[in-house]
């Protein structure tokens, strides 16, 4: 065991195929990865011209052997380095230990590239590979200096289990989708719960379940209402709110064919849970949430009634969460802008952004419609939608009456032309006063007023506005009294308002 | 490469009584000219000659070589080109040389095996792999090369499931000259391979072997009876005769599970023989593991005693310190009423230690009473019963499973690290790297800062002094730089318990060095040397001072930490010690081995006193429970065996991980066992029940691997979990280092 066998820079053969047919010379069956034609490129190279078959194979099986003792001693260090990949380190300690002199040349850091040639004097089919040394411009190296510091290697904790649960972060794989056959089968509902839990909650458990899923529209109900109202359920919220995502996603993947009653009772449970006192549910909001905006804006949707209801549940958890939760109205405003906003989306989803606005209250519309150029932008789709294809006209209308019905947030509509809807639009401070002055003033809008009302909410928006003076002086003054305070240079708008005002 | 002397020469072993056997043929002369080279070889390295070695060695192998592939070059398969080297043999010997005669006793074997009862099978199965094993180096000693590989191309594929690493190790042999060389292929040839086998099975195999009858069907043998049939069973007879040991059992053949079969089948003579001086006598009588392990005296595993003055002491501070929190807790030692079984070991057996305590003792075994207070007890029995869950009658509050804290690495070159340990306060992280490197981590978020190097030792007098000579600044983590290649393991001192930081901290590396670091000065302190290869793990001993070590070289050794020579060495591996572990007494020394055992020695004597057979792959890791009484080993067969100490015997075997097992660790009742692999996960597995594998009625049976003991399995995002640590209190404590999104290319790119 030596060097003599072992460190050949000089190219190594890569075995033929079996059915190479000028394998005349060597016995049919090839043994091994080093083949003997390899031992006599490497003694041409040193001279030696006359070395026999036998002995060449015999050359070669030594080496390989060779070779298979440094490679079983690197595999020792490859799995002390808790790898499963060889390096050529490993082949460096290796050779040390067998008190080889090592391989010069290859580290671990710079990976080889192998060009590959036909030597002259071979045969037709034999390719030789040999390492290919690139050549260094040292000048260029001095001047450019692209030395690539690497990222300090840091520590970072996070629970991995928690008294043997796995917490749903981020810093966790997403759990296992629990066998696939069951969850496709709609009648197998119950999903494992944890047997930690006392038995009388799983009982309820499976109870409450079944009645939500039952056809019966009381039982379903009575099932809202104790979710709603019942103590002591504080446990098993963490399963409810994983099954209503679960649902949620499940069905609105399905598209138009999704099961809307289940829908509905998701998002019933969601409301009834918002409702209960004594369940804590806002460790789960970034679980709720989710379902919630997927519901909104999800498209096609298979009852696109149900994102009235949706935004209504959406703007009571608000109401119940942001103050303690700063940050949840922001975030929210920038997911929905994103869909509001955003090119190529559905009308459907559009529709959906403008429900979650409205939900988010006076300031989200005007922030959503009027700052963002909203109105403008979803008057022009519509406008196309119309003006293109005929199918959509139950889009563009639920669009239309999800933007009249968000702008209502702004200043309510006092006409009794558009039916109320149902999110009953919470009295926002100083809009009211507003609409109170104006409502007196109904005659119809000046040229100004119209060009500004255009201007804030685009031609289309403005004509169906327009419609209703006093509702739309009151928008102008809604959107033109929070302006004022941040936007002097809006000089113009500000003086059809004044006009207006008086 | 050691100067096996002529390892071909297989030794007429005693075989079993009921065959006849015909002679065992001679098959190469010794060859005295071959052991002089092996003996001025090794004088000259003795020596330091290394040019003179490297010469004659070039210069004897070349010669050696090519006078050992002689019979390659006259060979075509079929002839008989051994003949010249065995004159005086008679002719039914020299038609043994014909490959084709082991060709057919193979598959005869083989068909007679399949064609067995069912019952019988299982007990037959085995019997195959020795076989094919004898008759490719047979081909392989005979010069047949072409022979030999076809030989294992047409009959490996069977036996390779379950035995892959040997295999490949032997296809890896082509030519005479590497069987003397090899010791795996020694191994075969000079050891006995026990089997164990029915009285009724063993007769049915005889039955066989003489007259090709018995166990098969109709149909498989065309060619039993026939002089061809005949010459292939006398070739499996041959190897039966000269290197089996088959035991026969009156045991019915049901008895024979698979375990049994992974303990007492193989090469195990050797793992026992010769282990121990003392015990030579009666180990050469009785060559198996369990007699071994049986003959051996009663273990002392017990707590160790304890200092009265230092228990006093800590005593006194605990009344002072801690009120008792009225839960009726007794105010010493809550430990003390559970060992009702195992007697604390006598002062007189324990290890030489300093023989007064410190101020840090005394802060240790407070807070390890602190800790048995606040310990958050674990109870895997809880998951049964899950209704008595919230009822339980305790005074502490007991949880099913534990919580366990992952602590990713990011950015780290490779992806990987070889070792990482965590302080038993939890306040420090160590990892060793591949650039030879080890880098620290303060978890607590303060600095770690060490000494200046220019300060004036005179004008130290007093703790103050020392302060003013830290370092200024300083971060929350700290290389440390000393060591030449891979650190493969490290270690932090036990001395100061959870009680406060560690000061010491040691490391081993493939540079053969093991180094002993200050933490107060964060330099090296000591380097020891003695092991004469890479030492792949270091380990203090329970108190502090002691330290073991296992290595390349097939030895563990003792160190103590102010001796810079080992002070015993423990022999007796047959391969890389890869795993040294203290009992929580320190009276002994648990090693695990590439050679699939682990080891149990007196730290005292120097003597191996048990043997664990039964992995089918080289030990990774290992842990003591702390209660003393079990070892937990995994291997690479990826499964994790759960011994007891005293009687040697494998309590059971728990499978589920997909990866190399890269650690273990005990919770502090001994119930939960956490393992951390290489397939991204943390399982916990229960130590006390049953096992096996069951799987319910109606479950896919198919892919489950896992045994019924296995509690829990968390799965991590891309990290291979490195070291997983119970502390004081039940927590888990786990670290890894998070792999690439896209693994960087491992293959290099072919250019055009």
């Amino acid at each position: 065991m030596n060097g003599l066998t072992v460190a050949k820079p000089n190219g190594v053969h890569a075995p033929k195929p079996p059915s190479a047919p000028q394998s005349k010379a060597r016995p049919a069956f090839a043994s091994g990865v080093y083949q003997s034609d390899s031992v006599k490129d490497v003694a041409d190279s040193l001279g030696i011209t006359s070395l026999s078959e036998p002995i060449a194979s015999a050359l070669a099986s030594d080496v390989e052997y060779r070779l298979n003792q440094v490679l079983e001693e690197a595999v020792r260090y490859m799995k002390h380095g808790k790898r499963t990949t060889l390096t050529p380190a490993d082949i460096d300690l290796a050779l040390r230990n067998l008190n080889i002199e090592p391989l010069y040349g290859h580290s671990p850091t710079v990976p080889v590239a192998f060009r590959r040639f036909q030597p002259a004097h071979g045969e037709q089919k034999a390719f030789v590979y040999t390492v290919e040394d690139e050549e260094i411009d040292l000048e260029r190296v001095v001047r450019e200096r692209r030395v690539k510091v690497p990222r300090e290697i840091g520590v970072k904790p996070h629970w991995l289990a928690v008294e043997g649960v796995q917490p749903l972060i981020p810093e966790n794989p997403p759990p296992q989708p629990s066998h696939p056959e069951r969850a496709s089968s709609p009648t197998s509902t119950t999903d494992p719960l944890p047997s930690s839990l006392p038995l009388p909650l799983q009982l309820y458990h499976t109870r409450l379940l079944s009645a939500l899923l039952s056809p019966d529209d009381a039982k379903r109900a009575a099932a809202l209402a104790s979710l709603a109202a019942d103590a002591g359920l504080q446990l098993l919220v963490p399963n409810l709110v994983n099954w209503v995502g679960e649902r949620v996603t499940r069905e609105l993947a399905k598209g138009e064919e999704g099961d809307a009653e289940v829908l509905e009772v998701a998002l019933g449970m969601i409301g009834s849970m918002a409702k209960n006192e004594n369940i804590f549910l806002e460790p789960y909001l970034h679980q709720i949430l989710p379902p919630l905006l997927s519901l909104l804006l999800v498209s096609p949707h298979p009852s696109p009634a149900l994102r009235l209801r949706t935004s209504s549940t959406l703007s009571q958890l608000i109401s119940l969460y942001s103050p303690k939760y700063t940050t949840l109205a922001s975030r929210l405003l920038k997911t929905l802008l994103r869909a509001l906003l955003e090119p190529e989306r559905p009308l459907g989803t559009r529709a959906g952004a403008v429900r979650g606005l409205s939900a988010l209250g006076a300031e989200g519309v005007r922030r959503g419609l009027v700052e963002s150029r909203g109105a403008e932008a979803l008057g022009r789709e519509c406008e196309e939608a119309v003006a293109g294809e005929a199918g959509d006209r139950a889009e563009v209308a639920e669009l239309v009456q999800a933007v009249l019905d968000a702008l209502q947030r702004l200043a309510p509509q006092l006409g009794s032309q558009a039916p109320a809807p149902v999110p009953a639009p919470v009295p926002v401070p100083g809009t009211a006063e507003d609409a109170v002055v104006v409502v007196v003033d109904g005659s119809p809008l000046s040229d100004a007023e119209v060009g500004t009302l255009e201007e804030v909410l685009g031609g289309y928006v403005a004509r169906l506005v327009g419609a209703q003076p006093a509702w739309a002086r009151a928008l102008l003054a809604a959107v033109g009294k929070e302006g004022r305070a941040d936007a002097a240079e809006e000089g113009g708008r500000k003086e059809g308002e004044d006009v207006a005002m008086e | 490469m050691s100067a096996t002397p002529n390892a071909s020469s297989s030794p007429p072993e005693s075989t079993s009584p009921a065959v006849a056997a015909p002679p065992v043929p001679v098959q190469q002369p010794t060859i005295t000219p071959d052991q002089q080279h092996q003996f001025v070889l090794q004088y000259l390295r003795a020596k330091g000659f290394k040019n003179a070695e490297q010469a004659l060695h070039t210069d004897y192998s070349l010669t050696q070589m090519v006078e050992n592939n002689k019979p390659d070059v006259s060979t075509s398969a079929e002839s008989l080109p051994g003949l010249k080297y065995i004159a005086g043999v008679d002719v039914q010997s020299a038609l043994m040389l014909d490959p084709a005669a082991r060709n057919d006793g193979f598959k005869e074997l083989e068909a007679w095996v399949d064609g067995s009862l069912d019952i019988y099978r299982i007990e037959f199965s085995p019997l195959l792999f020795p076989v094919f094993v004898h008759f490719y180096l047979d081909l392989v000693q005979l010069g047949l090369k072409e022979a030999a590989v076809r030989f294992y191309e047409a009959y490996s594929p069977r036996l390779l499931p379950t035995h892959s690493a040997t295999l490949h190790h032997l296809s890896t042999l082509l030519l005479p000259i590497h069987m003397t060389t090899d010791e795996e292929a020694a191994r075969f040839r000079k050891e006995p391979y026990r089997l164990r086998m029915s009285k009724s099975g063993f007769a049915l195999f005889v039955g066989w072997l003489t007259d090709g009858m018995g166990g098969t069907g109709g149909g498989v043998g065309d060619s039993f009876g026939g002089e061809k049939g005949r010459r292939g069973r006398d070739a499996v007879l041959r190897v039966v005769n000269a290197h089996l040991k088959i035991d026969v059992a009156a045991t019915t053949s049901a008895l024979l599970s698979q375990g049994n079969l992974e303990e007492s089948t193989g090469l195990v003579s050797s793992l026992v023989a010769g282990a121990s001086p003392a015990t030579k006598g009666r180990a050469s009588t009785s060559a198996d593991p369990a007699a071994f392990n049986a003959a051996q005296s009663p273990l002392k595993l017990g707590k160790p005693p304890m200092d009265p003055a230092l228990r006093d002491e800590a005593d006194r501070l605990i009344k002072e310190t801690m009120p008792d929190d009225g839960t009726g807790m007794d105010l010493d030692r809550p430990k003390e009423k559970q060992d009702g079984e195992l007697p604390p070991v006598a002062p007189e057996d324990m290890p030489p230690l300093p023989p007064s305590f410190r101020e840090v003792d005394v802060r240790r075994e407070v807070a390890r009473v602190a800790d048995e207070r606040k310990r958050i007890r674990l109870d895997p029995t809880l998951l049964q019963s899950s209704a008595t869950a919230d009822v339980t009658p305790g005074r502490r509050k007991a949880v099913a499973l534990p919580s366990i804290c992952m602590y990713t690495l990011h950015d780290v070159p490779d992806g990987n690290i070889p070792c990482a340990t965590f302080s038993q306060d939890s306040s420090l992280l160590a990892a060793g790297f591949e650039q030879s490197y080890i880098r620290l981590w303060n978890l607590k978020g303060e600095k770690i800062r060490g000494l200046r190097s220019d300060f004036d030792v005179n004008n130290i007098r007093e703790a103050r002094d020392l302060r003013r000579i830290r370092d200024k600044s300083g971060s929350t983590t700290r290389k440390l730089i000393g060591h030449s290649a891979p650190v493969y393991s490290v270690a932090f001192d036990p001395l100061a318990g959870s009680a406060g930081a560690p000061h010491w901290l040691l490391s081993s590396s493939a540079d053969a060095t093991i180094r002993l670091w200050s933490l107060d000065t964060l330099a090296n302190v000591v380097a020891y040397r003695g092991h004469e290869s890479p030492v792949w793990d270091v380990q203090w001993g329970p108190l502090g001072t002691y330290f073991a070590s296992g290595s390349r070289d097939k030895t563990a050794r003792l160190w103590c930490t102010d001796r810079v020579a080992p002070l015993r060495v423990f022999a007796g591996h047959l391969s890389d010690v890869d795993v040294v572990r203290f009992h929580p007494n320190s009276l002994y020394l648990a090693t695990g081995s590439s050679d699939w055992t682990a080891r149990l020695w007196d730290v005292q004597r120097g003597a191996c006193v048990r043997v664990f057979v039964g992995h089918q792959g080289a030990v990774t890791s290992m842990a003591f429970s702390p209660d003393g009484r079990y070892l937990a080993s995994a291997a690479d067969d990826l499964s994790i065996n759960l011994w007891d100490l005293n009687s040697g015997r494998r309590i059971k075997k728990m499978t589920g991980h997909n990866a190399a097992i890269h650690s273990l660790s005990f919770s502090a009742e001994s119930n939960v066992l956490v393992s951390g692999s290489a397939d991204w996960t943390v399982r916990c597995w229960d130590v006390k029940s049953a096992g096996g594998n069951v799987a319910g009625l109606g479950e896919d049976v198919t892919d489950k691997n896992e045994t019924s003991d296995l509690l829990a399995t968390f799965p991590t995002k891309r990290t291979p979990v490195i070291d997983v640590q119970f502390t004081p209190r039940n927590m888990v404590l786990t670290a890894g280092p998070i792999q690439p999104a896209t693994p960087s290319q491992a293959w290099p790119s072919f250019l055009p």
